[in-house]
């Protein structure tokens, strides 16, 4: 009896805090999704049942909202993935000065969102920032180019700044897993005279498949719900070409005040992510075999 | 951009050259480390370069076309508005509030759930780790309107422990996990042999096991430094008189301000990044060493 009392009281804070902190939230939300909740206004709670969930089945901007989020996370995890590969298997040569380039490389990681979001933001000035600068003099263009205005040139804008500081989260995972690849097995490629490239796809790839499924996984999640950079960069702008859904929810809580349905919206959310997790696994599963 | 542009070009780039007999730079070598390597550095400095260059210019100069990749002279004027006219120091002592707070709780919590978690095999340990487990998948902007509701309640909202809180129990999980692979790292005897010299389980844990995680310990609790450091979600939501905002959420606001503040907005932001980046600097090494890849997060 002893022997177990003393874990359970050295845990119990933390799984309490947790508990209280993190799980019920769940709870609460699932209920609170049957309720018409606006506590600025009125402040009454209605019970409305799935009238909330009908809603968002038939709300456009929940559904463009996950269009945009596509967008987001595909074109957020692909080029960090390639990025964060290149970075990670260039440290994982050695040269001299390695440590101190591996530590200027990953450094972005640290960087806030907002903190990233005003650099890039200034970077694509539309007037006097240093990229109009630059193609001006190199006359790839011949008038400062508006970055925030059109669509397609502000998703350029925001996802170049999210690479750069997501790329670093890839080569800090990627980077770890080639290191723990035993030497050996590239001296026996090369002896049986493989190429770079073919020990690249035969040795490497396949020992280092499953950081990349699952630092993949991770990162489209954790970039699905990261909306620091956005809200900083365009606020979902321009006319919510970049509104994803976690930056609808929010406009919906913090700036509506809407706690029902956004408590309805978080649900569909949660149901959005536990799919594609599960489709992601399904075909980690397939392509394993 | 470029560094992809790197890599392709260092596929197509030409015939490679023919194997030569050891020689101090070969040809290869440069194209396939330190071409790249320049690459990423550019790619990873640049951006920062511009900050911090663009916050030494004058309002003048700032604003001045073409612009200047050097500031012609350099002036500390920003820095010095930025401290007199804005609620800067205000900003700042609060994000130094937050973190240090949540830093604090976070170390006396890992180092007894942590090690509750590497040495016992108590009745509900499953059940722990599928809580952390699942309390780190959990998105933040769910959890907002919840969380908003139950610090409504408990009189926590627009109060310095709101931040304090909910940083714990985000940072919670991993902290205590990471703390946990850390003690299991270093061997039982070590602990066994502290108990046969007449220490209790507690006093050797404290005397014993806790100086030799301490590395381990420090960068934990860094890394919980920088995430509540950074965090911007829960601080716009939770805390909104501006005497007790974050530096994330003053920095934002300043992005809708006018342009003639820009100046003051990059010198802010290059204040912002400071602590994060040095404080990166010293744990590097461990996050590339030993964390795995369900640990780390964006």
């Amino acid at each position: 009896m002893r022997r177990h009392a003393l874990p359970l009281v050295l845990i119990a804070p933390a799984a309490l805090l947790v508990g209280a902190g993190a799980i019920y939230p769940i709870a609460f939300v699932v209920w609170l999704s049957g309720y018409d909740y606006q506590p600025y206004r009125a402040g009454m709670m209605v019970r409305v049942g799935a009238e909330n969930l009908l809603r968002v089945v038939d709300d456009g901007t929940f559904w463009h909202a996950l269009q945009v989020s596509a967008i987001w996370v595909a074109g957020s995890v692909i080029p960090q993935f390639l990025l964060g590969l290149g970075m990670a298997l260039v440290l994982n040569e050695s040269f001299r000065g390695r440590g101190l380039v591996r530590t200027v490389i990953l450094a972005p990681w640290a960087v806030s969102g907002v903190v990233t979001g005003i650099i890039w933001l200034w970077i694509f000035d539309g007037t006097i920032g240093v990229l109009n600068d630059l193609l001006l003099r190199a006359g790839a263009i011949e008038f400062p180019v508006p970055w925030g205005i059109h669509e397609e040139t502000t998703w350029l804008m925001v996802l170049l700044a999210n690479a750069w500081r997501g790329a670093p989260f890839f080569a800090i995972v990627l980077l770890a897993a080639l290191q723990s690849i035993e030497p050996e097995l590239y001296e026996a490629a090369q002896l049986d005279g493989a190429s770079a490239l073919r020990r690249f796809r035969h040795v490497t790839l396949p020992l280092i498949l499953d950081a990349v499924v699952v630092s993949t996984l991770l990162r489209a999640l954790w970039t699905f719900n990261f909306i620091d950079l956005i809200l900083t960069m365009t606020r979902g702008g321009p006319v919510d070409a970049t509104k994803t859904l976690p930056i609808y929810i929010f406009d919906v809580a913090y700036q509506r005040g809407e706690f029902g349905y956004a408590a309805a919206l978080s649900v569909a959310l949660c149901l959005v992510l536990a799919a594609f997790s599960l489709v992601w696994w399904q075909i980690r599963r397939l392509g394993g075999r | 951009m470029t560094p992809t542009s790197a890599l392709a070009g260092r596929r197509s780039g030409g015939v490679p050259p023919r194997r030569r007999p050891a020689g101090r730079l070969r040809p290869g070598r440069v194209l396939a480390i330190w071409l790249p390597v320049g690459l990423f550095l550019a790619f990873t400095l640049l951006p920062i370069y511009w900050l911090v260059v663009s916050s030494l210019k004058g309002p003048v100069e700032l604003f001045a076309f073409p612009i200047s990749y050097w500031p012609e002279r350099p002036t500390l004027a920003n820095y010095v508005r930025a401290l007199t006219e804005t609620r800067l120091v205000q900003l700042y002592l609060n994000s130094l509030i937050a973190a240090g707070g949540t830093c604090l709780a976070l170390v006396a919590l890992m180092i007894i759930g942590g090690y509750a978690m590497a040495r016992f095999d108590f009745p509900g340990r499953s059940l722990v780790l599928a809580l952390f487990l699942a309390a780190q998948l959990l998105p933040p902007v769910v959890m907002l309107v919840p969380v908003f509701s139950m610090f409504a309640a408990l009189g926590l909202l627009n109060t310095r422990g709101a931040l304090v809180v909910i940083y714990v129990v985000t940072l919670l999980p991993f902290s205590v996990m990471t703390m946990r692979s850390f003690y299991a790292a270093i061997p039982v005897e070590l602990e066994e042999a502290a108990m046969i010299d007449g220490c209790t389980r507690l006093g050797a844990l404290f005397r014993v096991l806790l100086p030799v995680a301490l590395p381990g310990l420090v960068a934990t609790t860094i890394y919980g430094f920088i995430n509540s450091w950074n965090e911007l979600l829960f601080a716009v939501m939770l805390v909104q008189s501006p005497r007790l905002q974050t530096i994330p959420v003053g920095l934002m606001s300043m992005t809708d301000e006018a342009r003639t503040e820009y100046g003051m907005m990059l010198a802010i932001a290059v204040l912002a990044l400071a602590p994060s980046l040095l404080l990166f600097g010293v744990i590097q090494r461990w996050l590339t060493a030993g964390l795995s890849a369900g640990a780390v997060k964006g």
